[in-house]
């Protein structure tokens, strides 16, 4: 018994040895060839976000494929990519992107689904002077917390309201009394006060309000509160499975008889989830959609089409456009110098999959066009893509937030 | 006291006393210099300080569950509070790295001696359930309190404090210094969790774990002896949360959720209870399979899973378990005869 | 806050009950498998999940929601005795911390699984014909199916306790409950018994897997915050407690509900709250034994 006792203690050091170097050999050398340019992916493969996630990776995959077939960067130098999954998790993905940046001394970062992960990876970024071509949403990315590194061709939150408004209350005339239900998080505050704000600037109001926490499976005592309030709108500033929710539950009340749905940011994967009968007849805001009626959007979404045999979500095509964006940034650049490319991007005109866009240095924001859809009934649509039918545009520097209101400092080159 | 015996034997039925062993010198010295070869081996030197971390963080849980009987779901908190704690002082009182570390674990430990006051009168699951309950509710105070939290965008903007040791100042944001600043502490921790519970005080411990109700029959104070174990393995997690932050210049509302809760009791499992060192074998392991496997497989979780439940069901004292019934099978070839 | 009047007011009563109704469902499930195998089920809400993607498989042969409901408990009560019989059987004896990892391990699995073979995207679940609008209660044009839902939970729970009540089988059960070691000594094959209760357990949850589909989709990870949930339900209520599932599914229901009217914020917190509240002080809950 006495000898059981004692090898415990001896054995242990040496399990932790065989973790070590089972860990060492699955790592193994981590050396890129030395004429690759390696951009990191850093996008919640697991998790309630995975599939904007894999629809990133494959976009990564495409932009990356054109680009070398075209000859690569830099005079023949081939585009590889490394795809981290960030789980959704802040604090994961910074260590994952801090991981690529140390050991595989990866200078160019994208991806992204939720604004939590790419705030944190901005932070990291701008300390080892990464260029970071993060996704997210929240306004914050942008304003108080914006730095020199981190480039965003995600619509702000403020674009999302703004453009939503300017649609469905300027061109398309609904009425400017809403009820929000709104994402008890970053994204939906700022995107809640973006709302207002416009109301506001419109003669129109909030009729009120209600936060639901992020996660909410039943939404119907905040409908009950909704319907109470009598508003001719009622506002939805939820997203992902929440918002899938939050349409079926609308639609389950009979609430799209007494008032108009609007959701100032969607996408396709949430009205597939979602369901015809549920999306039918709202107002959807997108940044992007596979069937906006211009001759890009309907060439790309071809070419991914026939590649993945799937549309991508928003969050994804962001990720094209960065890889495309920063390609051409570094051939006008002529090396890789991160600093000279950051300033190469500022204020850069360039074309996006869907149309032209350009970089703000004040921000960082890509200044873009948005989108509202409305909902197409199951009798309506021709494939089992086509949910939505894309109303009106609207897009510019009208839509952003004002240069001197972002409260934004960048940093040193 | 039906309870009682309850939750003892909750325990001592796949914990043999035999087998808590406390390790030697001789193998406490090749784990020290694993650890220090492990930055050579190791990816990137931040994930190395992060398994460190929760080597620390595992050992903090394992005080509890291995060395005193008590299943607590709720050990995030006490992680969480830790690095909240360092990083609000870093922030809003001074940039001092000693100080602030010490404010996290003393945020921490005071969290522990309420909820512990609170939950420690009751056994077994329903103490499992009311340490889950408080992590719960101190999650959502925390998510709500985003004013001075971040909420749920995490903590940023946090000083790098400077490492200052007599005679010289060294910078934290250097990985290499991160490392073995890091090392250096959880060393300490060890070593004296170590003299912890070899101490008379460690024997209580024990014996509290083995049978609850004839430790009370001694004339112990049975409850005050679980709560400052407690209170030790609340202050633990609350450094191992204070490094957290400092290696991550970051604080993520996630370290507060129960699935981080749920993963230390995975390592301290997987890696094995009865054993000194198992948790820190089991924080290796889970952090090296997420960090390397993820980048392989995207649905790697299941692979952790399979092992989880592979472990739970065939090796209840964790991977440590296998290799020292290997030595048993040696040391008797070799020394003629099993001792049985 | 604006004003609330008495129709908001019965209504959100009746949208908490629809809530705690979903709740109920699992609760009893997790609280009958504690009862006889003192197992917590991690898995449970995982088996919530599984039981709406077999209603979505089953679906996809052109199958109709009532046979959906029906293959949904019954896939997941297979596989609950599967899990009982190869996983934890072995596990017996061993204290009650050991089964409670393997169920958490294997609400890992499960959800991984579910991830690979039907991918991360949610589905879009329809409400039955027959279900879909509305019926006028005075007060307010509320949902059919969400009233056939805390109708058919009612009648459910009632078909169950007469089961436990009435039937030899669970009178069975009820004793294996009450007393292990006597109902083993008087000959019960309490293995056997064990399987059948894990295996209810699991198929009530499977079933309220397919009874909240309609609500809220399908997706995989529906079953992890509704599993939280349920663990306070059957706290609150106490452990092995059929009536305190019932009656603590309806409060934590009614309360979450009635948060969102007082101060949405508090609505999380505050089920937590209750929680820690009811076993400081009454740590068996409400209805559990001592």
């Amino acid at each position: 018994m006495r000898r059981d006792f004692k090898s415990n203690r001896y054995w242990a050091p040496w399990v932790l040895t065989l973790i070590l170097l089972l860990g060492a050999g699955l790592v193994g050398p981590g050396a890129q060839a030395a004429e690759d340019v390696v951009i990191g992916v850093m996008t919640p493969l697991t998790g309630p976000y995975s599939f904007e996630a894999s629809t990133q990776v494959h976009c990564a995959q495409l932009a990356v494929e054109q680009i070398n077939a075209a000859g690569g960067v830099l005079g023949g130098r081939k585009i590889k990519l490394v795809v981290e999954d960030t789980m959704l998790k802040p604090g994961i993905g910074v260590n994952k992107a801090r991981k690529l940046i140390e050991r595989d001394k990866v200078k160019f970062l994208t991806g992204g689904v939720s604004s939590a992960v790419t705030l944190a990876i901005s932070n990291l970024a701008v300390q080892y002077k990464v260029v970071h071509l993060g996704i997210g949403g929240s306004n914050a990315l942008t304003n108080k917390k914006c730095n020199r590194y981190h480039i965003n061709l995600d619509t702000a939150a403020y674009q999302m309201a703004t453009g939503t408004g300017v649609i469905v209350v300027d061109q398309l005339k609904l009425p400017k009394e809403w009820f929000c239900i709104t994402a008890d998080y970053t994204w939906g505050h700022t995107c809640f006060d973006s709302v207002k704000r416009f109301l506001e600037s419109r003669k129109g109001k909030v009729v009120g309000n209600v936060f639901s926490p992020l996660g909410t499976k039943d939404f119907s005592p905040y409908l009950t509160k909704a319907l109470a309030a009598k508003a001719p709108v009622l506002c939805g500033i939820v997203y992902g499975g929440d918002q899938v929710r939050f349409l079926k539950q609308v639609e389950e009340f009979g609430l799209k008889d007494k008032m108009k749905i609007v959701v100032p940011a969607g996408d396709v994967t949430i009205s597939k989830a979602a369901g015809p009968d549920a999306v039918a007849g709202v107002y959807v805001g997108l940044p992007w959609y596979w069937d906006i009626p211009n001759q890009t959007t309907q060439a790309f979404s071809k070419a991914y089409f026939a590649r993945f045999n799937e549309y991508p979500s928003w969050a994804g095509v962001q990720v094209y456009d960065s890889i495309k964006v920063l390609a051409e940034a570094i051939e006008e650049v002529g090396s890789l110098d991160t600093g000279k490319i950051i300033k190469a991007l500022e204020g850069k005109k360039f074309q996006t999959s869907k149309g032209p866009e350009q970089i703000r240095a004040c921000d960082h924001r890509a200044i873009q066009d948005y989108y509202v859809g409305i909902g197409k009934s199951a009798k309506e649509m021709k494939n089992s893509w086509d949910m939505l039918k894309i109303v009106g545009s609207t897009g510019g520097e009208q839509i952003m937030i004002p240069c001197a209101q972002t409260g934004c400092k960048m940093g040193a080159y | 006291m039906a309870n009682n015996n309850q939750s003892t034997q909750t325990l001592a039925a796949f914990v043999d006393r035999r087998e808590m062993g406390l390790p030697g010198w001789r193998s406490s010295m090749v784990f020290l210099g694993l650890s220090v070869g492990f930055f050579w081996i190791s990816p990137s030197p931040s994930m190395a300080t992060e398994v460190l971390v929760f080597a620390l963080f595992a050992l903090s849980f394992n005080i509890l569950l291995g060395y005193t009987g008590l299943l607590s779901f709720g050990q995030a908190v006490y992680f969480g509070l830790g690095a909240y704690g360092a990083s609000l002082f870093l922030i809003h009182v001074m940039n001092n790295l000693w100080l602030a570390l010490l404010g996290g674990v003393a945020v921490a430990a005071l969290v522990a001696l309420g909820i512990g006051f609170l939950c420690l009168k009751h056994h077994g699951v329903s103490f499992a359930f009311l340490t889950l309950a408080f992590a719960e509710m101190i999650y959502f105070i925390v998510f709500e309190m985003r004013n001075i939290t971040g909420g749920d965008d995490g903590l940023t903007g946090i000083p790098r404090p400077d490492l200052i040791l007599p005679g010289i100042s060294l910078s934290l944001a250097n990985s290499t210094v991160r490392y073995f600043f890091v090392l250096t502490l959880v060393a300490l921790c060890y070593l004296l969790t170590y003299r912890i519970l070899n101490s008379p005080f460690g024997r209580v411990l024990a014996a509290m774990r083995e049978n609850e109700e004839r430790t009370a029959f001694l004339g112990l104070a049975v409850r005050r002896f679980k709560l400052s174990s407690f209170v030790l393995s609340g202050a633990m997690a609350g450094l191992a949360g204070g490094l957290f932050s400092i290696n991550l210049n970051f604080v993520p509302l996630e370290i507060l959720h129960w699935t981080v809760s749920g993963e230390v009791v995975i390592m301290a499992l997987v890696g094995g209870v009865a054993n000194f060192f198992g948790p820190a074998i089991g924080a290796a392991l889970l952090i090296i399979l997420r960090d390397v496997l993820s980048s392989y497989m995207e649905r790697w979780q299941l692979v952790v899973g399979i092992i989880f439940a592979l472990v739970v069901m065939f090796l209840p004292l964790g991977l440590s378990s296998i290799l020292s019934k290997l030595k048993v099978l040696f040391s008797g070839q070799w020394r003629g005869g099993v001792s049985k | 806050m604006e004003a609330v009047f008495l129709p908001t007011i019965l209504t959100q009563l009746l949208n908490g009950l629809v809530i705690g109704m979903t709740l109920v469902l699992l609760a009893l499930g997790l609280s009958i498998i504690f009862g006889m195998l003192r197992v917590i089920n991690f898995a449970h809400g995982a088996l919530y999940t599984m039981g709406a993607y077999a209603a979505v498989f089953l679906i996809s042969f052109g199958a109709n929601f009532w046979m959906a409901l029906v293959f949904g408990a019954l896939a997941t009560a297979v596989l609950g005795a599967l899990i009982e019989r190869v996983c934890v059987r072995p596990l017996y004896g061993k204290g009650e911390i050991l089964p409670l990892l393997l169920t958490f391990a294997l609400s890992m699995i499960f959800t991984e699984l579910v991830l690979m073979i039907w991918g991360p995207m949610g589905y879009d679940f329809s409400t039955p014909e027959v279900l879909k609008g509305f019926v006028n209660l005075g007060f307010v044009r509320y949902p059919a199916y969400r009233l056939f839902l805390i109708i058919f939970t009612a009648v459910l729970c009632l078909c169950l306790w007469l089961f436990l009540e009435r039937s030899r089988l669970g009178l069975l059960i009820r004793a294996g409950t009450e007393d292990i070691d006597m109902a083993r000594a008087l000959g019960v094959k309490v293995r056997n018994l064990f399987t059948m209760v894990f295996a209810i357990g699991a198929g009530l949850a499977g079933l309220a897997g397919v009874m909240a589909a309609p609500l809220t989709s399908v997706s995989p990870y529906m079953g992890m915050d509704v599993l939280i949930q349920a663990f306070v339900v059957v706290t609150v209520g106490g452990m092995g407690s059929f009536r305190g599932a019932i009656w603590a599914g309806i409060i934590i229901g009614e309360l979450m509900a009635l948060a969102v009217l007082i101060w949405p914020p508090i609505s999380h917190v505050s089920i937590f709250a209750f929680m820690a509240l009811v076993l400081l002080l009454k740590p068996e809950g409400f209805f559990g034994k001592q």
